[in-house]
């Protein structure tokens, strides 16, 4: 039904207001140099901008019954043939515009680029530029490929170039200019790029308050506390970082936004956005029950595992991620995690209980890595095969209580304050690795 | 004029116990001039030296000593203080603590290791196990290894050189470039020293990360519309190698480290 919406979806865009709004385009921008064509200019700018208009309220249209019909429940949502055919069609639109509005636009950056040799070039290639960013768009109509990750890569990266992305990847390149350019005047700011979805994600000022990521684009900011709340394995060789790690954690929703905004444009997400903060306004349960949010929030999800905890936001299926499910093989074994806190398994689930002024011992000498890849394979020299964090990510207020040696497999830890603790445990064996959260009271 | 040494240990030949019967302690001049190197082992810093012998370097700067362990072998991962001083061109040392690896050589299983002896030996010519190389594989393999991605690189922005300045001779040799690198380079590399999956893949994205970067550069620097899709392949390949390395739990190198420092074997 995907299929079939799509193709809809594509040629209604084709014949009534995309190909209309291309030809208007294309006119604009190519008559607008040449006497005495300018005259005709703002009628094509006008033609363009009524197309775009038409295609925001077919946008709209579809967005809303694709909504209307798929009720949020948490957990994996099971979503209709209607619903499906209506996503198609967004799909189908989106990629008749990348299509279209490609092949009008990539002569005039050529232009701009390079007088004659540049638009010579441009001709030739535009059509290339073209083809190839609508085909791109459309194939995610197909549920195999859109959970495929070469194919998740391929889409993310030529995100960038396809026009109606821009809007947004402009917007979200403005942001991170402002951050970067707040760090010269010591704000915080710090970057990090996550080459599978061709993203770039930020933290840092202007908005380091509370917890919240958005995406621009490809852009992605995080709040700082957001970075610190959700610590994932980063890092390889002899050092385990916590920070925020994509793929894992709620970055990996912001890149289910980036793959969003790809495959159904900058007018899709303006329309979702707005129908997350009316949602988040008036649910308790908040934005995530936006329909548009059900499509981002996938990509978190191992798509089909049915065992997937049902207290997870709704979501739609549409996305993965590059990650092999636990047991599965890979060319690395995970390490075995074997520590404890006080004698207490730190995968145990349950609260330690504490004495103030009492050292509780941290043990994780029983961590190991079946394989000893890669940290048994650096050259030159050998180390040991996992590398381990003890970190407290929670204290009562007025403690000061640490870890003894956050980077030693024992340690010990003693509570200053009674209260309630928390401690975060990673391991890594180098490239991948697991994080453990205990709760801990002191008395 | 001083010169930079790099050290390692390698165990070989292990007995039915896993313990390695021989100590290689190998390493490489990274700069500067020396053409003999005077190496000794100790069990910990400040303990009795164990072992102590010299070796010449060879063109590459590459050295070794062997020591036999039949008294007392040791446990692959023993750490141990190895010292390596150059006594012949400039002057530098090294003395560190390294944990003894016992990397097989390809094809499994360890060979009997050439000279012994508690003068060690030098280079090393090993026919056993049809290794090809006069170098051992500890030397030889991040080496070629690392040099496989070094030459991939360079033609790699030779290419996306080409395509900025819209030049199709350069163009042309540089893909010729990239194939004979694939078909010399990465052939012998995988070929005889059969490295990780993790780091052949490994090698070839940082190839494609510095590639994408470079190519941002030369869009800059020479802007046209082939630049775009330079950097559109380029970044893809990047995205498809790192989704294949994270799907299979691989390092995944980082744009920032440096070629000495990749791992390749």
């Amino acid at each position: 039904m995907l299929l079939f919406g799509g193709i809809v979806g594509f040629l209604a865009a084709f014949f009534l207001f995309v190909g209309p709004a291309a030809v208007s385009l294309a006119a604009a921008v190519g008559t607008s140099t040449v006497w005495p064509f300018q005259v005709f200019s703002p009628v094509f700018a006008i033609g363009f901008a009524g197309g775009l208009i038409v295609q925001l309220l077919v946008v709209l249209l579809l967005y809303a019954l694709a909504a209307i019909v798929t009720p949020a429940v948490q957990g994996r949502v099971t979503t209709n043939l209607f619903e499906e055919w209506c996503r198609g069609a967004l799909i189908g639109i989106n990629a008749c515009a990348n299509f279209l509005y490609a092949a009008a636009l990539y002569p005039a950056i050529g232009f701009l680029l390079g007088a004659q040799p540049g638009l010579a070039l441009a001709l030739v290639l535009a059509p290339f530029y073209a083809t190839a960013l609508g085909v791109i768009n459309f194939l995610c109509v197909f549920p195999g490929l859109t959970r495929n990750f070469a194919f998740e890569a391929t889409l993310g990266w030529s995100s960038w170039f396809m026009p109606m992305g821009w809007p947004l990847h402009l917007l979200g390149f403005i942001v991170f200019l402002i951050g970067l350019i707040a760090s010269w005047f010591g704000r915080p700011f710090a970057a990090l790029g996550d080459w599978w979805p061709g993203n770039i994600a930020r933290h840092g000022w202007l908005f380091n308050f509370g917890r919240a990521a958005f995406t621009l684009g490809n852009f992605t900011t995080v709040s700082a506390s957001l970075r610190r709340a959700t610590p994932a394995i980063v890092g390889t060789g002899t050092n385990v970082g916590v920070g925020f790690g994509t793929a894992l954690g709620i970055v990996s929703h912001e890149v289910g936004h980036s793959m969003v905004v790809a495959a159904f444009g900058t007018l899709f997400t303006i329309v979702g956005y707005i129908h997350e903060r009316i949602v988040s306004l008036i649910s308790p349960a908040g934005g995530g029950h936006a329909y548009f949010e059900f499509l981002c929030e996938g990509i978190r999800r191992v798509s089909g595992d049915s065992s997937t905890p049902a207290d997870s936001n709704p979501w739609i299926p549409m996305w993965a991620p590059p990650v092999t499910l636990a047991g599965t093989s890979g060319a690395n074994a995970l390490p075995l995690v074997d520590a404890t806190i006080d004698g207490v398994a730190v995968d145990a689930g349950v609260v330690v209980p504490l004495t103030v002024g009492t050292a509780v011992d941290l043990d994780a000498s029983g961590c190991s890595d079946p394989d000893d890849f890669p940290m048994g394979n650096i050259s030159p020299g050998n180390i040991p095969s996992v590398r381990v964090r003890w970190r407290v990510t929670t204290r009562p207020t007025g403690s000061a209580a640490a870890i003894a040696n956050a980077t030693s497999l024992t340690t010990t830890f003693t509570a200053d304050v009674a209260g309630a603790y928390q401690i975060t445990f990673a391991v890594t064996d180098g490239a991948e690795g697991e994080v453990h959260t205990v709760d801990l009271t002191a008395v | 004029m001083a010169c930079v040494i790099e050290v390692a240990a390698n165990g070989e030949a292990l007995d039915s116990a896993d313990l390695a019967t021989v100590l290689l302690i190998y390493g490489r001049i990274t700069s500067g001039n020396c053409t003999r190197v005077r190496c000794r082992v100790r069990l910990f810093a400040g303990a009795p030296v164990m072992f102590s012998g010299e070796a010449d370097t060879d063109s590459n700067g590459t050295w070794s000593c062997h020591f036999p362990l039949t008294v007392a072998p040791l446990a692959c991962g023993t750490p141990l203080w190895v010292e390596a001083q150059c006594i012949s061109g400039d002057n530098c040392s090294v003395a560190q603590t390294v944990y003894m690896q016992c990397k097989l050589r390809p094809g499994g299983g360890g060979g009997n290791p050439p000279g012994g002896g508690n003068n060690g030996g030098g280079n090393g010519n090993d026919d056993d196990d049809g290794w090809q190389w006069p170098w051992p594989p500890e030397i030889f393999c991040p080496t070629i290894g690392r040099l496989f991605t070094q030459t991939l690189l360079i033609s790699v922005i030779a290419l996306l050189g080409g395509v900025a300045l819209l030049n199709n001779a350069v163009i042309l040799g540089a893909l010729a470039a990239i194939g004979a690198c694939f078909a010399v380079f990465f052939g012998i590399w995988t070929w005889f020293c059969q490295p990780h999956i993790c780091y052949v893949i490994g090698a070839i994205l940082w190839v494609a990360k510095r590639g994408t970067i470079a190519a941002l550069v030369l869009l800059v620097i020479s802007p046209n519309v082939a630049m775009f899709m330079a950097i559109w392949g380029m970044g893809t390949i990047a995205g498809v190698l790192t989704g294949w390395l994270r799907r299979r739990r691989c390092p995944i190198p980082s744009l920032r480290t440096p070629i000495n420092q990749l791992p390749v074997w």
